[in-house]
């Protein structure tokens, strides 16, 4: 072996790093006149001016949406996409840029994938590659080459979350050959804000209709919304996969992981879950999905509008854009029809069980054949985890958790057996339905004989009387109701609807003697009397009640109400009964309700009832009466849209 | 001169090659012995183990864990949480329950994906579906069962699949 006396090595040394000094000052002009040559090219191609290279970069006309630095790669990225697309390009050449990361890949390429593919097919860049040689973590998160699809996941609205009562939106990157698994381990993104623990009520509204919270883009695995929209809180879902052709589906890939951390300010009505993913799809389809000039935007919106461009590409002979959609029924649905399938024997079984939970069960399991006991104790365990589910961390969970485990002893005591898939009638995709916003024109006469138009909109409808994924259940949001007396040109408040919800449990598990009731609130402004425009009743009443679902023809229910107002009497408080039967086109509700003051004595009597026709999914006239000190009655004529 | 240099950058090569190899194989090595607990607590998920909030709370449009498990699948979290162990972990803490009612049927979705997550065929699965089910029940049997914490009940299972893997 040969060793390096001390002034070979001193040469050894000089000659290495005059090689270093001589490559710097070699490669730095061709890097330099390179990269000159680039921007140029892409001056020339006006690329910062591309609405795509906007979009890129969330613009929303003179800057960007994403509210931090760490998305820009220029100082002034943020409002100036040339200045942007320049830093871009530099840091391609040079590796050289501000983005720090703790873990994954570092290089400016796999930071950005979604702008350099881009970048790549106008300028062609030199040694443009991204692999899992170039970016292992990235190539890993991505799996582009087993993902086959693309789909949107409309969650049904969630009543006990203000939030979540217009529903929710997902997309999934779809793996191949995962349709028996459910998609459980499809990426999932979702979009929502940074919401502190225990915030404040009043808080958490104000600041999420004014913009007090940040929000950003996060990915899970599906099975973790699996877990929370269908076994906690008992939500459908639809899932609409999508054609997208395999360059659009990588790129919209790339653009979410690049935009995954990133914040963007939220908004509740306009910048919200919904219209963040429907920003993004709207990049990867050829139609315009959305416009920022929507100043409200809710959820069902979006696959409204998805079928609608499906519809127009079908009549055109093109390509579909909707592939297919499934329906996800929730873990409540599932249990209702699990139980449902009890033959008469397991069923009276079930509810002696049910009804003695002191007694040990195994006695009365003694009554059944071992297949009879293993249906009774999978539907029997079902229903301790949707009670446990539902209890919410409430002190009762213990006794709840320790009888669960009893029954899944006993059920592990007997033999594994295949599950038979369950016959879950299908409700009706959300783009089935009417669209979720309405204008309205309408006459009315009053029994005094006046008569007047009315003219209303509705920022999110879904009446009991209407055609809608909320079954019998109602939800109505800011609507407004003007009046136009015959005659004259005087224009009045004939309504305004602040929020009106009516949560009617029509799939509560009896069987269980669960607890069974409904719910209602309403706070609003009607008009009192025709004759002086300046009464107004501002109120706000809220109920509980029991409905029963006739199977075939509808449901019938009773409330018990309290209200307050601001006319005489003030307080009140009384019972209600009603029923609201037909189908999709034809519905007819009636409503009847005594109203107590609690001042002094005295009532009123109060009838309402209403028969809506639906012409189309988007178009229905409806017929209505109401007697509550005096009578109206009249017909209005919807445009859903 | 030549073939000096030419033999200094291969020593100064095997060595490099040595000092990473060593570097990777340790960071193996800490991988494959690396406990739930650890597993839990390296890849960042303390918001699994002290939620803040109950576990498979609501997270539709409003959302509160960004941020810190800002990326369940992977992209940003640090190279030790990206494994298959680590992977089955996450899945078997955030379906328990499901996983828990699909073992007491001895079927169902939640099953036949952690049969997948463990590398198990389709031919395979029924084996060794069976053989956890049969472990999980002397677990339930305890009398313990009931008091044990969701990350413990976890534990549990993970240490049936391991040892049925091993």
């Amino acid at each position: 072996m040969m060793f390096l006396t001390g002034r070979t090595l001193i040469a050894r040394v000089r000659l290495v790093f005059f090689c270093i000094i001589f490559s710097f000052l070699f490669f730095i002009p061709t890097f330099a006149s390179e990269l000159q040559a680039y921007r140029d090219k892409a001056k020339e191609l006006q690329l910062a001016k591309d609405p795509f290279w906007k979009d890129l970069l969330h613009f929303k006309g003179n800057s960007s949406q994403i509210i931090d630095d760490r998305f820009f790669l220029s100082k002034n990225g943020r409002v100036n996409p040339e200045e942007e697309l320049c830093a871009t390009l530099e840091a391609y050449f040079t590796n050289k840029h501000n983005i720090k990361r703790k873990y994954g890949d570092k290089d400016i390429i796999c930071i950005f994938p979604a702008r350099y593919t881009w970048l790549d097919k106008k300028l062609n860049l030199p040694g443009y590659k991204i692999d899992n040689d170039t970016c292992p973590r990235l190539t890993e998160w991505t799996r582009i080459n087993e993902i086959e699809d693309i789909s949107l996941v409309f969650v049904s609205g969630y009543l006990g979350n203000p939030a979540s009562s217009f529903g929710h939106a997902l997309l999934n990157f779809k793996l191949r050959d995962n349709e028996d698994l459910m998609g459980l381990f499809d990426t999932s993104i979702t979009y929502g804000a940074q919401v502190p623990p225990n915030e404040n009520v009043l808080f958490y509204i104000f600041k999420g209709l004014l913009g007090g919270y940040h929000a950003g883009f996060t990915d899970k695995f599906f099975y973790a919304h699996d877990q929370v929209y269908s076994s906690r809180e008992f939500r459908d879902m639809w899932e609409y996969t999508l054609e997208l052709d395999d360059f659009n589906r990588k790129m919209l890939i790339y653009h979410i992981a690049e935009l995954l951390s990133h914040e963007y300010r939220y908004y509740f009505l306009s910048s919200n879950c919904a219209q963040r993913v429907a920003v993004v799809l709207d990049m990867f389809i050829e139609e315009d999905l959305y416009n920022f000039n929507y100043p409200i935007y809710i959820p069902e919106e979006l696959f409204h509008r998805l079928r609608d461009i499906d519809r127009e590409r079908r009549e055109k002979g093109e390509k579909n854009l909707i592939k297919k959609i499934k329906f996800i029924p929730s873990a409540q649905r599932y249990l209702f029809y699990e139980i449902a399938r009890l033959n008469d024997n397991e069923r009276k079984v079930y509810e002696n069980i049910m009804k003695n939970q002191d007694v040990d069960f195994s006695i009365y399991l003694k009554e059944l054949s071992s297949e009879s006991s293993i249906n009774v104790l999978n539907v029997l365990l079902a229903y301790q985890y949707y009670r446990i589910m539902a209890s919410n961390d409430d002190p009762s969970q213990e006794a709840l958790k320790r009888y669960k485990d009893k029954v899944l002893l006993e059920r592990l005591r007997l033999p594994a057996k295949k599950d038979v898939p369950l016959d879950i009638p299908e409700i009706s995709s959300p783009d089935k339905t009417s669209s979720p916003s309405s204008i309205n024109i309408g006459f009315i006469v009053e029994d005094d004989g006046d008569a007047f138009g009315t003219l209303g909109a509705t920022v999110f409808r879904k009446e009991s009387v209407g055609l809608n994924v909320l079954e019998y259940s109602e939800l109505v949001a800011l609507d407004l109701n003007l009046g136009f007396l015959n005659g004259s040109d005087n224009v009045f408040l004939n309504s305004f609807d602040f929020i009106k919800i009516r949560d009617f449990k029509t799939l509560c598990i009896k069987e269980a003697n669960e607890n069974p009731f409904s719910w209602s609130f309403e706070a609003g402004v009607n008009r009192y009397d025709i004759n002086d425009d300046n009464v107004y009743d501002y109120s706000m009443e809220g109920g509980v009640g029991l409905v029963n679902k006739v199977k075939g023809y509808g449901i019938c229910y009773g409330f018990l109400n309290v209200s307050s107002h601001s006319i005489d009497q003030q307080y009140r408080m009384g019972p209600s009964a009603g029923f609201v039967i037909g189908q999709d086109r034809l519905k007819l509700q009636i409503d009847y309700s005594l109203d107590f003051g609690l001042e002094y004595y005295g009532y009123d009597e109060i009838t309402k009832a209403k028969v809506q026709y639906q012409i189309n999914k988007n178009n229905a006239i409806q017929l209505h009466f109401e007697n509550n000190n005096g009578k109206r009655s009249g017909i209005t004529y919807f445009i859903y849209w | 001169m030549k073939k000096g240099l030419g033999m200094f950058l291969f020593v100064w090569l095997v060595v490099v090659t040595v000092i990473v190899s060593l570097s990777a194989s340790n960071v193996f090595a800490e991988s494959e012995t690396k406990d739930l607990q650890g597993i839990y607590e390296e890849c960042g998920l303390g918001g699994l183990l002290f939620p803040r909030w109950p576990v498979g709370a609501s997270v539709s449009n409003f959302t509160w864990d960004f941020g810190t498990t800002a990326s369940t699948s992977g992209l940003t979290t640090p190279d030790a949480c990206k494994g298959g162990e680590e992977k089955l972990a996450m899945y078997i803490y955030q379906s328990y329950d499901s996983i828990e009612k699909d073992l007491s049927k001895g079927d169902g979705k939640y099953l036949d994906m952690l049969a997948s997550l463990s590398g198990k065929t389709t031919e395979e699965k029924d084996v060794f579906i069976k053989a956890i089910r049969d472990k999980f029940q002397d677990v339930v049997e305890k009398d313990d069962y009931t008091s044990l914490t969701r990350l413990e009940k976890t534990k549990k299972v993970f240490d049936i699949i391991v040892g049925e893997l091993s």
